[in-house]
């Protein structure tokens, strides 16, 4: 069993081409909102399960 | 190059993270049919083959204990770091959703699989022909600051059992929910991890805590409804005062409260916003 990262693969390549398409203010704005989904969602509740399960 | 949103595409922000947040917090069961659809699109959008073997997994420890099955060599540290997707990522796949359909960037499509699989599933493990897709949580409890917690049981709870119990956005151990009479102040006082201390003394009653400590007393106000204002020194924590006061019920509370406070009228008054003096108006024309 030999692990795969899509994520690796794909995401760094559709960034750079989103970054070609719209400005840094544009990446920057959407960014700030969705932000809050991270601060709700990865680091108040998966890294708490994601510690408990290291541990 | 878009330099700048159009209002109608700003006022979709706001709606995409709602959504990513509804989807991201979802304690909907996985749906496995369509989490494996899902993720068979997302190895071709990078020109792999289709896994053929599918497992579910109830919670992330049932994941490592099945993946240890399936490859005994595997340890948990790597299986833990292999654990990506799902509902967990929605911070990074809202961002590029947005960008999908709103903005209309075509290269965002790359995504599709990763994207519709956050809607399906939790946590899963890739591998070559193998993946491992775990179920939500059954729920998932928060208190009115949107932080982990529960008062009665766990936090966090997977449908095989496995939970996170919280206090106000601090994992603590489950005993301190389970069977409460146990949690005396000493064990409190002398926890180690001054976050999971100052949770047990809530726990408890920070009334009760306060007895323990010999707290000295500044200030106690002839009324009983306004209360005694404490300082007491924590063990590693320092300096902290606290008003002790008896509410409408007659139970005792003891509510922390800002070290500058001189009164217990003044601490009673912020309380509820207010400063020192006008509480006592209030109090008199009621």
């Amino acid at each position: 069993m030999k692990y795969v990262s899509v994520r690796d693969q794909v995401r760094d390549r559709v960034m750079d081409q989103v970054g070609t398409q719209v400005s840094a203010q544009v990446m920057y704005q959407v960014r700030d909102q969705i932000r809050e989904v991270w601060a709700q969602v990865g680091a108040q509740v998966w890294a708490q399960v994601w510690d408990q399960v290291r541990r | 190059m878009i330099k700048n949103l159009t209002a109608e595409q700003e006022a979709l922000l706001p709606v995409y993270r709602d959504k990513w947040l509804d989807i991201g917090l979802s304690t909907e069961p996985l749906n496995f049919e369509k989490a494996k659809a899902a993720v068979c699109v997302a190895y071709e959008s990078v020109g792999l083959p289709k896994p053929t073997k599918f497992y579910t997994a109830k919670s992330p420890v049932d994941a490592i204990r099945l993946i240890k099955n399936l490859n005994p060599t595997m340890e948990t540290n790597k299986i833990m770091s292999d654990m990506a997707y799902g509902c967990h990522d929605a911070n990074w796949l809202g961002f590029y959703q947005y960008f999908r359909d709103v903005v209309g960037i075509k290269d965002c499509e790359k995504l599709n699989g990763l994207i519709d699989l956050a809607h399906h599933c939790g946590w899963l493990n890739m591998y070559n022909d193998t993946v491992v897709f775990q179920d939500r949580p059954k729920h998932i409890k928060f208190d009115d600051q949107n932080r982990l917690h529960c008062e009665y049981g766990p936090a966090i709870l997977y449908r095989d059992g496995y939970s996170v119990y919280a206090w106000h956005g601090v994992t603590i151990p489950s005993e301190w929910i389970t069977n409460k009479g146990e949690l005396t102040a000493k064990i409190a006082l002398t926890w180690v991890n001054t976050e999971q201390r100052k949770a047990a003394c809530e726990i408890i009653g920070w009334a009760t805590v306060l007895r323990e400590l010999n707290a000295h007393t500044i200030d106690s106000d002839e009324d009983p409804m306004i209360g005694t204002l404490l300082e007491v020194d924590i063990p590693d924590i320092g300096e902290e005062k606290f008003l002790r006061v008896l509410c409408g019920t007659g139970r005792e509370f003891a509510i922390p409260v800002p070290p500058n406070m001189k009164t217990a009228l003044e601490a009673n008054a912020w309380t509820y916003g207010l400063e020192g003096n006008l509480l006592r108006d209030l109090e008199v024309r009621t």
